[in-house]
């Protein structure tokens, strides 16, 4: 598939890249999450923790469990493209486990804490961190993305 | 005019541009990408299964709400062989070489 005899001039080989630079910002554009699908997702993991405030919260994380697979297939649906940048390369794999044994730990800790002490503002208020976590980190990834797109998109 | 090494499979301009489009993305929607290089479903069916045939792109077809809907991704020797082109048009262009995804 390497053709050695091709002749190609600078002018139309700065051509081609131009169009490779136009259409990978064409890329990065269309991953751009929108704001209320950050916004969705951190509702849902919010109300997760926030849910065992209440005395029986079994029948009500079903609501969450499911409504964030959905969510995501939605938005991915709804845009037609998703960005690999979050979840491919060693470091970013890393910080999501990280993050994700962060919310584990703060998730057990928080039922732990609320039913010692009886004190059900305890989920409320881990709920409530843990949602703004999660909107500024999406927040963060969407700025991110329109940085790679070349701006334009706020 | 310079001798140049370039991977003839991706040099198309539409093939170029489907490359360059799919590097920053998991996966893209095909009408997306029609819509993206402006071109009929036929020219991108065709550029798209030239892509397939050198393992360069895969596809997922998935049904939403009743229609069928195929995605497109490119595949790490897709990126591998992208990237190495992009790399010998800089070379070519003579422009400081600056990495690709």
């Amino acid at each position: 598939m390497i053709h050695e005899n091709e002749n190609l001039t600078p002018g139309e080989a700065r051509e081609a890249l131009d169009s490779v630079a136009k259409m990978e910002g064409a890329g990065w554009r269309r991953a751009v999450p929108e704001r209320w699908f950050g916004a969705g997702i951190a509702t849902l993991i919010g109300s997760m923790f926030a849910v065992y405030a209440l005395q029986d919260p079994y029948p009500y994380i079903v609501f969450p469990i499911i409504g964030i697979p959905v969510l995501i297939a939605a938005g991915r649906e709804k845009v037609g493209a998703y960005g690999r940048d979050f979840s491919d390369g060693k470091s970013n794999k890393w910080m999501l486990a990280l993050f994700a044994a962060v919310l584990v730990v703060v998730f057990f800790g928080s039922i732990f804490i609320r039913r010692t002490y009886d004190a059900p503002w305890v989920s409320v208020i881990t709920g409530l961190l843990v949602g703004l976590t999660v909107f500024l980190a999406s927040e963060h990834e969407r700025r991110a993305y329109i940085a790679k797109a070349g701006g334009g998109q706020g | 005019m310079t001798k140049a090494r370039l991977n003839t499979v991706i040099h198309a301009p539409n093939r170029l541009q489907i490359c360059a489009f799919l590097t920053p993305l998991q996966e893209a929607e095909f009408q997306v990408l029609r819509d993206e290089l402006d071109v009929s479903d036929s020219v991108l069916s065709k550029h798209l299964k030239q892509l397939e045939e050198a393992g360069y792109v895969t596809f997922r077809k998935g049904a939403v709400n009743g229609r069928q809907r195929m995605w497109a991704s490119l595949t790490k020797a897709g990126r591998k062989a992208f990237s190495a082109h992009v790399e010998e048009l800089t070379r070519i262009a003579g422009v400081v070489s600056t990495p690709v995804n």
